[in-house]
């Protein structure tokens, strides 16, 4: 079985600093690493690999010291091919590009027989990269899946949905995304570390793989501010709680809140 | 010059802080009221190949380098400020590997897998009840009859004594002991490896008592007699009778180790201060960190810091040239003074940022709730002594400075 992992470098969200004055995140703070979700989604493709063998690739566009740290880190985890497309403009690259670009990837190296991604990216969570791989690769797709199994033919997944539990079977060719719930991700050992040191990362040009980048700015990113009403209901003595309890349902009714 | 991590070891210490933030800091606490770390925790350590760092891959272990083992030993310490957890992490890195550069090649292949496994614990065992800082006046004796070594004698402060017998498959000690006279001197002392449990069995003369502490409550400290114990000859350590060179190396290799664990808890004392200093505020709204007065010695106990970390880190690396790339005009003695710099500064600049981080946080920082005197009383077993005495690393800076024949009078 071969398995595809596109992974994306994102802000570590566990350390966001927000500038106290602007409202905005410090960037130049906050650490970069693998987006959580991914990470989770190469541990799902790894324990494929354990069991019934195969091969896992990992594949991602862009060309800091960070971007190849990630890779080397997914080698630690014992993923066998490792791919970074050169991509150094800071520009944002708008999703249904990425689409286009893992799509030719996939034309170019594979054919795959599972992509399993990250429901969301740390940073963005859009989300919006599985529906449109889905539909240029013309592969179905299990979203969103909090649990994962596969029995040699078939994958099992369920995804915990507002509305109940839902549980998907499907055989490959498959996109798969999957959730943090997934899985707890495998923590390399030295071993793995000294071993992953000695593996290629392969550099591919961008320009190959799609024309031209258009354009989606994301002209500010700032902290949600929750406005609070202040509403201060006041009370001389104890006798008077009752008295107060039902003025503040008074004024969550008032809000429509009950 | 170069002053930077390797890439393979950034990404080591990511590895032992992921591993330290998911099983570690949730059980520290428990850890060090329980007096006991629990088996399965040592077990997950030992399938992260965390005890056998600087062995070598014909052992079990991961082959990586000194500076690896400092920077795991230094990332546990960072999540168990107590510092048991780090130092059985450290003692079963450290022990072993002088086990490794000294052992018989049948000592070796025996212990050091089941070190590396965590089944086993290897440490060291040198005090005893007269006094740990006169290894050359040792009274513990051994003596060969029918081609057995028969020990008898006394230590003290023995680390893991409990865990020894508790561990399924035991373990024991890098042991010194006198062969041939008692009389005090360097030149009669001979290394075991002493194994008073091994296979699941307890072995006949070996009488341990476990000492009540009060810190580092994870790791036991006991003592124990031994009577006519029996030890084969292939556990002897290196050569007869050059047992005080031996260990004066392991100790060299084991002080690193406890620097680093005193960098590492220390640092976490100094982040759980800050975060303090940021959000607490008094006289009108205004932050503790806003007053110069905290600023300062704030500045003061991070330049230590630094600086033990630097002697840490200088003297792992000097550590990876003698013994690991055994580079060319590099000898085992040059590590004395860069150890004891790191050992006697690590462990005193960590027992101070304690104290002042526990006056910053005031009375909070005197209830139990607050845990920051966990880190205080556990890094402080190194400022008593624990792999050697404070004025020992004084002795050994002064001796080596001044040379041999000027200290004596
Ligand atoms: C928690 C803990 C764990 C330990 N684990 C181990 C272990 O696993 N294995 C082991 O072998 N030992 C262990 N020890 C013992 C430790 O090595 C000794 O405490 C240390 O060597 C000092 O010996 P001592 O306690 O007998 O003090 P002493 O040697 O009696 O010294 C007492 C004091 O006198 C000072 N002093 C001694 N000589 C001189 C001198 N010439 N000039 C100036 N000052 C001097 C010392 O600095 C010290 O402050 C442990 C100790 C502790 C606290």
């Amino acid at each position: 079985m071969k398995i595809l992992v596109p992974i994306k470098l994102s802000l570590d969200t566990s350390q966001i600093k927000f500038d106290e004055s602007t409202g905005e995140p410090i960037y130049e703070a906050i650490p970069k690493k693998i987006s959580d979700a991914d990470k989770c989604a190469i541990e799902e493709a790894l324990k494929i690999k354990d069991k019934y063998q195969g091969a896992v690739t990992v594949v991602t566009i862009g060309s800091t010291k960070d971007h190849y740290r990630m890779l080397r880190d997914a080698y630690a985890m014992g993923v066998d091919e490792a791919y970074l497309i050169k991509y150094d403009s800071p520009e944002y690259i708008p999703a249904n590009q990425v689409a286009n670009i893992i799509k030719s990837f996939f034309e170019k190296h594979g054919p795959y027989d599972v992509i399993l991604m990250g429901q969301w990216s740390n940073d963005t969570h859009s989300s919006s990269l599985q529906g449109m791989l889905s539909s240029l690769l013309n592969y179905p797709l299990m979203p969103n899946v909090d649990k994962l199994d596969f029995d040699g033919t078939f994958f099992i997944g369920s995804s915990n949905m507002e509305d109940g539990t839902y549980t998907f079977k499907a055989k490959p060719p498959l996109i798969i995304s999957v959730s943090t719930e997934a899985n707890l991700p495998r923590i390399p050992t030295l071993k793995d570390i000294l071993r992953a040191k000695k593996m290629p990362i392969n550099e591919l040009n961008i320009s190959d793989y799609i024309e031209s980048i258009g354009k989606l700015d994301i002209v500010k990113v700032s902290r949600y501010v929750v406005e609070r009403l202040r509403n201060i209901i006041k009370i001389e003595s104890e006798d008077d709680v009752a008295k107060a309890i039902d003025m503040i349902v008074n004024v969550l009714k008032g809000e429509g809140l009950i | 010059m170069n002053f930077e991590f390797s890439e393979e070891e950034e990404m080591f210490r990511d590895s032992v802080r992921e591993f330290s933030e998911r099983y570690i800091q949730p059980k520290w606490v428990e850890v060090d009221e329980s007096n006991k770390i629990p088996y399965d925790l040592i077990k997950k350590m030992a399938d992260q190949g965390l005890f056998g760092i600087p062995i070598s891959e014909e052992y079990g272990g991961m082959g990586g380098t000194y500076v690896m083992t400092a920077i795991a030993v230094e990332e546990v310490a960072y999540y168990d400020p107590a510092v048991a957890i780090a130092v059985y992490l450290l003692l079963n890195n450290g022990w072993p590997y002088a086990l490794e550069l000294f052992g018989s090649e049948e000592a070796k292949s025996e212990i050091l897998p089941k070190v590396v496994s965590g089944e086993a614990f290897f440490g060291i065992a040198s005090t005893e009840p007269q006094g740990g800082s006169d290894v050359a006046g040792i009274k513990t004796f051994a003596e060969k009859k029918d081609g057995v070594w028969i020990l008898n004698g006394e230590k003290s402060y023995i680390s893991g004594v409990r865990e020894v017998t508790e561990l399924p498959m035991g373990g024991g000690w890098f042991l010194v002991a006198k062969t041939g006279s008692l009389e005090w001197g360097h030149r009669n002392i001979t290394a075991f490896a002493v194994l008073p449990k091994w296979n699941g069995k307890l072995k006949d003369g070996f009488k341990p008592t476990i000492y009540e502490e009060i810190g580092r409550g994870g790791l036991s400290t006991g003592g124990f007699i031994l009577e006519n114990f029996e030890v084969e000859d292939k556990y002897v350590i290196g050569e007869l009778n050059k047992g005080f060179y031996h260990v004066m190396e392991g100790f060299n290799l084991a002080r690193i180790l406890v620097a680093a664990a005193c960098v590492g808890s220390a640092r976490w004392a100094l982040d759980a201060a800050m975060e303090w200093l940021r959000n607490r505020k008094l006289f009108q709204d205004r932050r503790l960190s806003s007053f110069q007065g905290i600023q300062f010695k704030l500045a003061e106990l991070y330049a230590d810091l630094e600086a033990a970390r630097l002697f840490t880190y200088k003297a792992a690396w000097l550590a990876d040239k003698i013994y690991k790339e055994k580079a060319e005009g590099y000898n085992p003695k040059d590590l004395n003074i860069p150890v004891a710099l790191a050992k006697m500064k690590a462990p005193e600049t960590a027992t101070r940022i304690y104290e002042e981080v526990l006056k910053w946080h005031g009375a909070y920082g005197y209830t139990k709730e607050s845990n920051v005197y966990r880190g205080w009383i556990g890094t402080f077993s190194y400022t008593i002594g624990a792999e050697g005495a404070q004025n020992i690393m004084r002795i050994i800076i002064a001796r080596d400075l001044l040379g041999r024949e000027y200290v004596r009078g």
